[in-house]
């Protein structure tokens, strides 16, 4: 309303700049839109992988990212959870991936300390953790081994059990065999 | 054309705006998540709080239970049907109407914008949903119940609790406000509609509640007497539903005609502890795990029992006490059992303790009838303590006997302990093996204590570059062990001590012993018993004690490389977390930390009654970290290493007992593994979730064959419970004791190829 009104009183030199204006912010609008759509079409499906109900196996879920920065999106998607019901998250609440290296196939991985104070720990429980990030990620093509650093330091355990410093591979012997 | 092109910015500029607003008010939306049937409903949901109360827009609700809303403006009513439920509620009331019955509510009837609100919580509980609150009162879960319980009832023989239901969803049993009360919460469960209460009778009462705001329900069962029921391993899952059983309850007591005691229960009855007290003068019999019940007493008129009065003396441990009111100076005593169930006591005449004398280093004293001596070494101060049961001290047995210029004894004191048992103490100077021998005279039995050490065994094995000489003795033992050269031999020499080597097998020789003799000789006025080990070969020996020196083991190395010989009977103890981390967290709040201990300290005492050196890595809350652990059993030179924990996930249903090993340790780690793994799962009666392989720290990182034991799930409410008890900690630490001791014996055979 109050354009229209604008656009009334003045209809010369500045109505003109200001259908520039608009003309600037739509063709913004479309290229950002372009690039969106265009980032539409590179997503990349990955696996997922959370615990079984019964804490003895990991299955994976395929969830489609949209590959912008596919390793925070795998640690979104891991925190976020499984749909499947007969599955389990297996990652603690307020867990945020601070940044991550790749060095020839080794992804270092920085979390918060909520990973370790957060954690329900046992064995099982971080076995089930340890090995759904590792696994997640060493499904991508270009990772071989994940290490887990906590806050820019590497640490003896994540809960008491785990020897958190060797890296580790894709575990099979964890992935429930159907 | 420009006011053409106006008009079309115009729009697209308008849409722009409202995109923006609807993606800012949906990013808004972030308070409460409503998870509805285990799906996140709260984006298709509109609510409000009023009151404190949460409620939901009844169209809403209508949709997602698919039901029948009537609204009826002129007397602002609102009714809501959905599978034959029907509930009913109008504007400026508190009450909501189920059926016939009306339930208050905080806010009540809310209309906002055209559209009505009803109490989310009343409403769909009254069509048969259980709400569960999580994260205090962030997230609510409404989910339809996952089991229902068709009935409760008693077993044939009134030892066993039924709960009857569909399927077993988490469930906890505990104890009561006291112990005439136990209560059992079930999850996600309903009542079935036709249920009967099949359990309620003179003696007990059940009761059920509903537990708002939990989705759970309660069952309480009370009774007039103490329930004998027993948390640890007192409750099964069977496929109709849960079993709850109970302790054996004492049934009778009667004199019977032949004139003998009978105690009789409906299970088995474990042995007493029985002792005499005086004033009434009686006779106390305390029986472990057995409970007080509805008993019948027979007590005719007799000449030895006046009276008896039971009572449930303790509860943990469970103990029945029964108090004989004795006449006179009459007294009973226990017939050996012949029937698990009943114990049986006759009446006796005490025997009188006559002649005691000291010579010779040796004790000997006369009975009128035949006697089973109780002797102990105490130390500090050195003593020998003899009980003798159903005697009296004869007239020429003082209260003290003083012996001079003995070099092992400086008197022997007599008392009367209880009423029924007389005391010897012997004050030793240093503490002595000993033995005893029964002879028949006669006029009674003649008893002889000598002061002196035996060989009980003495045993010889080749493990890998060691030949191990272990020599057993009665008592403890001063040696001292030295090696000769031209010939090589090695030389043991025990003070006090008697050569019996003549009745006792003496080992093979091996490849590095050649002959084994004694001789005897005098040294500072002491005998000494010389064992000479003569060797083929000789490189270095080591020798270790236990026992306080009633085991003696030698480990002769076979080769030059012998350097630090592994402690066959050492083993490394690791009680997991402490300190500043305590490990998991059950429910209820029991920390990891402590029951690692406990079960470890327990494990340890198991072992250390059977002779093996236990290594703890921490016998104390501290905080000890995986490396420390690592290094104290490397250092220790252990054969062994055993880590306890508990186990926790994310999940309350997770449960069972596992075995971890790692694969970077040899062939035996994994032997050992499955060894524990097998007894934890036939001792515990949980889910066996059997042995599993990953390189944890502390097995990983040992150079002895290692293995962590994860007893039970802390995250699971009912293991948890469990895991409370010190019932259920000895019983985890018995069943990885005896893998332990499995294991050792399989290696020491040389068994499995190992």
């Amino acid at each position: 309303m109050i354009e229209k009104k604008y656009n009334r009183k003045n209809p010369s030199k500045k109505r003109k700049i200001l259908v520039l204006l608009r003309i600037a912010l739509i063709t913004a609008g479309v290229i950002y839109l372009l690039i969106f759509l265009n980032g539409l079409f590179t997503e990349k499906e990955v696996e997922i992988y959370f615990s079984t109900a019964d804490a003895m196996y990991l299955q994976a879920e395929k969830r489609e990212l949209t590959g912008e920065d596919i390793y925070r999106e795998i640690a979104a998607e891991l925190s976020r959870g499984p749909d499947n019901k007969s599955l389990r998250k297996t990652i603690p609440q307020e867990v945020e991936l601070i940044d991550y290296q790749i060095k020839d196939g080794l992804l270092i991985l920085n979390y918060n300390r909520a990973l370790v104070e957060n954690h329900w720990g046992g064995s099982t429980g971080e076995r089930l953790t340890v090995y759904s990030i590792v696994n997640s990620y060493t499904s991508l093509e270009n990772i071989d081994q994940v290490k887990i650093l906590i806050e820019g330091k590497e640490i003896e355990t994540l809960a008491g059990h785990m020897d958190l410093t060797s890296s580790f591979v894709f575990n099979d012997s964890l992935v429930l065999q159907k | 054309m420009i006011n053409l092109e106006n008009k079309v910015f115009n729009i697209y500029i308008y849409i722009f705006i409202f995109i923006i607003v609807l993606i800012l008010n949906q990013s808004a939306v972030a308070q409460n998540r409503i998870f509805f049937n285990g799906r996140d409903i709260t984006e298709e949901i509109e609510t409000l709080e009023r009151k404190g109360e949460l409620l939901i827009k009844a169209r809403d609700l209508e949709e997602m239970l698919d039901a029948e809303l009537k609204w009826q403006s002129a007397i602002k009513t609102l009714e809501m049907k959905s599978d034959g439920v029907k509930i009913k509620l109008m504007a400026d009331s508190p009450y909501i109407q189920i059926g016939n019955k009306a339930l208050k509510t905080k806010a009540g009837l809310v209309l906002m914008d055209g559209s009505a609100f009803v109490p989310l919580a009343r409403s769909i509980e009254a069509f048969g949903f259980l709400l569960e609150f999580q994260r205090g009162k962030e997230e609510l879960y409404i989910f339809k119940p996952e089991t229902t319980i068709d009935n409760v009832c008693w077993s044939e023989d009134g030892n066993q609790l039924k709960i009857e239901m569909d399927e077993i969803t988490p469930y906890r049993v505990l104890k009561g406000e006291n112990e005439k009360e136990i209560i059992v919460e079930i999850d996600k469960a309903e009542i079935a509609k036709g249920f009967t209460d099949n359990i309620s009778n003179d003696n007990f009462y059940l009761k059920i509640d509903n537990v708002p705001d939990n989705a759970l329900l309660r069952l309480t069962v009370k009774s007039k007497y103490p329930i004998p029921f027993q948390l640890d391993g007192g409750v099964h899952e069977e496929e109709e539903g849960l079993v709850l059983s109970f302790l054996p309850q004492i049934k009778t007591i009667s004199w019977s005609d032949k004139d003998m005691l009978m105690v009789e229960a409906n299970g088995e009855i474990f042995k007493p502890d029985i002792m005499y007290l005086e004033e009434p003068r009686r006779m106390v019999i305390d029986i472990p795990n057995l409970m007080l019940g509805d008993y019948k007493l027979n007590l005719p008129e007799n000449e030895w029992v006046k009276d008896v009065r039971v009572s449930q003396f303790k509860y943990d441990p469970v103990t029945l006490r029964i108090v004989l009111e004795l006449k006179g100076e009459k007294i009973l005593q226990p017939l050996s059992r012949e029937k698990e169930d009943l114990l049986v006591f006759k009446p006796t005449v005490q025997t009188e303790i006559n002649n005691l004398v000291y010579s010779g280093r040796k004790i000997k004293f006369n009975s009128t009838s035949s006697l089973v001596p109780d002797m102990f070494l105490l130390s500090e101060p050195p003593r020998l303590v003899i009980n003798l049961f159903n005697a009296e001290r004869g007239e020429n047995i003082s209260d003290s006997v003083e012996i001079e210029n003995d070099s092992l004894i400086e008197k022997i004191r007599t008392a009367r302990f209880d009423q029924q048992t007389v005391r010897f103490v012997a004050d030793l100077k240093e503490l002595t093996g000993y033995s005893w021998e029964e002879e028949k005279t006669n006029d009674g039995y003649s008893y002889t204590v000598s002061f002196k050490n035996k060989f009980s065994s003495i045993s010889s094995k080749e493990v890998d570059g060691f030949q191990y000489i272990n020599i057993n003795l009665t008592g403890n033992a001063e040696y001292e062990v030295k090696k000769f050269n031209y010939p090589h031999r090695l030389v043991v020499d025990i003070k006090n001590a008697v050569d019996n080597l003549e009745d006792i097998e003496l080992p093979e020789y091996g490849s590095m012993i050649r002959d084994i003799r004694t001789s005897r000789f005098d040294k500072d006025g002491k005998e000494v018993i010389r064992l000479v080990f003569e060797l083929n070969k000789y490189y270095n020996h080591e020798i270790t004690k236990t026992e306080q020196g009633r085991r003696i083991n030698i480990a002769l190395a076979k080769d030059q490389s012998f350097v630090n010989p592994t402690r066959k009977d050492r083993i490394v103890v690791d009680a997991g977390h402490g300190g500043f981390d305590p490990g998991a967290i059950g429910k209820s709040g029991l920390e990891e930390k402590e029951v690692n201990l406990a079960i470890a300290l327990h494990l340890a005492q198991m072992l250390r009654d059977s002779g093996q050196d236990v290594i703890l890595t921490r016998d104390g809350d501290e905080f000890i970290s995986l490396k420390q652990r690592v290094s104290k059993a490397n250092k220790s030179g252990a054969a062994l290493f055993v880590s306890i924990h508990a186990n926790s996930f994310n999940d309350p249903q997770s449960s069972g007992t596992e075995t971890y090993y790692s694969r970077a340790k040899s062939e035996k780690s994994r032997k050992l593994a499955e060894y524990l793994q097998q007894e934890l799962e036939t001792g515990m009666d949980l889910l066996g979730r059997g042995v599993k392989e990953e390189n944890l720290y502390v097995i990983k990182y040992t150079q002895m064959p290692a293995v962590l034991v994860e007893t039970a799930f802390l995250s699971n409410p009912h293991e948890e419970s469990l895991l409370s008890e010190d019932m259920f900690r000895k019983k985890a630490a018995r069943a990885i004791y005896r893998g332990i001791i499995k294991y050792m014996n399989t290696i020491s055979k040389g068994g499995d190829n190992l």
